[in-house]
């Protein structure tokens, strides 16, 4: 169901928002009591999400009465905001975040707060101090990461939710449960609420069962916040109809980079097959070159842990979050963080010290801000002569739970494909195009102009228009 | 490969005490900053640095009272305080 067959049950009389919310709760529960359990929840809004639903009778808000549910970083007032760590595991947010405003003001219903790499820190959703969450098209796989509840509970629960990506966290946990995820602009949603990461590359973003629901959400959440001083002051909104005309005579291109090998092969073969369809509906595939891809993923784990190790030093205890008693105050600050964090998290933020710290900073945190010009470029050249730019999501489709929690580099290569756009800051989603042998949806992934959205939607929507993905 | 009194170091600085794990710690980091060193292949010496990728500046908004959030709320998400103020162990 899409945002629009909530909305005719709802006008039709159908059902009311409150039979609908309840429903959506009861899933959950029994869900919860299976014995593989998705775990994408880490807390639930059942009462208040109740209420809420109870009085609605504006239907012609964007979002009257539809469930959403939201990553367990983004600030919804009197609710947990755990990060999903045990630092703040009994934190509860005083304000709402920027993107919780607007959806309330849209009227949306916020379910509850989803499952995650614990800080985002993560691409299969395993350093969650709650628990991993399971894929709900193999409960034995990975949903991906690290907004891995959100995307999660979009096939089971909810038909849109909220999700951050800073290096794919949105686009690849959508490719490997098979939903629409969308990683906006830098600068278009504000952050406003939402616990920063690496805030150079953090970024809001929807999650839905259609490329035109994602748009909607997209609509209602982005625009400018004097509270998010990197938030952009231009128009944002994506025109609707404008992404359901054709792409007849539209520049996709095909970087070459990022079909060298490493890549599945069933993955491949669906992305090859999106590229005929492509061809059908009469877009001009052009083969381009992004000749510094190959160095994305070494300077984002420069850049993302040196800012997090900044962002992170505000988790002491003291104001918030849980304090560990010792003697003194730098004893209580140490253990607190040691018995807070899990281990990612401890890593990055020793690998972040490390690159910033005298000696060593104009080696990595000089020489990767160098490579993210680099990068950029390599985008904007690309795009004097196409219009949007097309690869696979992640070069393979969800893993094993435990597979690859052991080896941090080959989890860092999850998102060699979606790194790229965060570094860059240009809008990207993934949608997903088809299954594999095993019946693991297969994403691909679309990036377009700074700023040019609707584009970047005009030819999701075409594709999944022309997919046979069910 | 880093050393032992490196990661100590970087605990201290980090502020994270990290028990046994020392040894873990020195392997998964020396690998990761063996990876990440790959970037000094390129030659960066005429690059630019970018360290925000939009093109906006010094952004200012007016300078207006506002009702900030009230002693209460801020104060609610601590057991550790007293008269209004968050308590910590001993400083000097």
């Amino acid at each position: 169901m899409n945002i629009k067959d909530y909305k005719e049950l709802y006008l039709s009389g159908e059902k009311r928002p409150i039979e609908v919310i309840d429903e959506i709760f009861k899933n959950i529960e029994s869900d919860n009591k299976s014995e593989k359990p998705l775990n994408a929840f880490i807390s639930l809004r059942k009462e208040k999400a109740l209420e809420e639903a109870s009085v609605i009778n504006d239907f012609s808000k964007p979002l009257a009465g539809i469930p959403i549910a939201v990553k367990d970083n983004i600030n919804v007032e009197g609710e947990l905001t755990t990060c999903g760590s045990r630092i703040l595991s009994n934190y509860r947010a005083i304000f709402d975040a920027f993107v919780i405003k607007k959806l309330k003001d849209a009227g949306a219903i916020i379910i509850g707060k989803t499952n995650m790499d614990e800080f985002a820190m993560g691409s299969s959703n395993e350093t969650s101090y709650f628990g991993p969450v399971r894929n709900p098209h193999d409960r034995d796989r990975v949903p991906g990461g690290s907004s891995g509840g959100s995307a999660a509970s979009v096939i089971s629960f909810v038909p849109i939710s909220l999700g951050s990506d800073t290096g794919g966290s949105i686009r690849q946990p959508a490719s490997f449960c098979g939903v629409v995820g969308v990683k906006p602009t830098y600068g278009r949603v504000s952050r406003f609420g939402l616990v920063a990461f690496a805030s150079s590359l953090d970024q809001i973003g929807p999650f839905a069962r259609s490329v035109e629901d994602a748009a909607i959400v997209y609509n209602v959440i982005g625009g400018h916040d004097p509270m998010d001083s990197t938030s952009l002051n231009k128009d944002h909104e994506v025109n609707i109809d404008n992404i359901k005309k054709d792409i007849k005579g539209l520049r996709v291109g095909i970087p070459k980079e990022y079909f060298t090998g490493g890549i599945n092969e069933e993955v491949e073969k669906g992305i090859k097959k999106s590229i005929e369809v492509l061809k059908e509906l009469e877009a001009k595939i052009v083969d381009i070159s992004l000749p510094h891809t190959e160095y994305a993923v070494a300077t984002y784990y420069i850049i993302a842990p040196a800012e997090a190790s900044s962002n992170l030093a505000r988790f002491d205890g003291i104001r918030y979050g849980v304090r560990e008693k010792a003697d003194t105050l730098i004893e209580t600050y140490k253990k607190t963080r040691g018995n807070g964090f899990g281990k990612e998290v401890k890593r990055r933020i020793m690998i972040g010290t490390y690159v910033l710290s005298s000696g060593y900073y104009d080696a990595y945190y000089l020489s990767a801000q160098k490579v993210r010009t680099l990068i950029r470029d390599d985008f904007k050249k690309a795009f004097d002569n196409v219009d949007v730019i097309i690869s696979p999501t992640s070069p393979t489709t969800a893993f094993k739970i435990g597979e690859k929690i052991d080896d941090p580099i080959s989890m860092y290569l999850s998102d060699i494909f979606t790194i790229s756009a965060n570094i860059a800051g240009i809008p990207a989603m993934s949608i997903p195009i088809g299954r594999d042998s095993k019946k693991l949806p297969i994403g691909i992934q679309i990036m377009s102009k700074w700023l040019d959205e609707e584009t970047m939607f005009r030819v999701a929507y075409n594709l999944e228009k022309n997919s046979d993905y069910k | 490969m880093i050393t032992r009194e490196e990661i100590l170091k970087l605990a201290e600085l980090s502020r994270l005490e990290i028990g046994d794990d020392i040894e873990k710690y020195q392997n998964e980091i020396s690998k990761i900053l063996g990876f990440v060193e790959k970037i000094n292949e390129l030659n960066l010496k005429d690059v630019e640095p970018t360290n925000h990728i939009l093109d906006i500046h010094n952004v200012v908004r007016e300078d207006l009272a506002k009702e900030p959030y009230s002693q209460d709320k801020v104060l609610s998400n601590t057991e550790n305080k007293k008269d209004g103020f968050i308590t910590v162990p001993k400083v000097i």
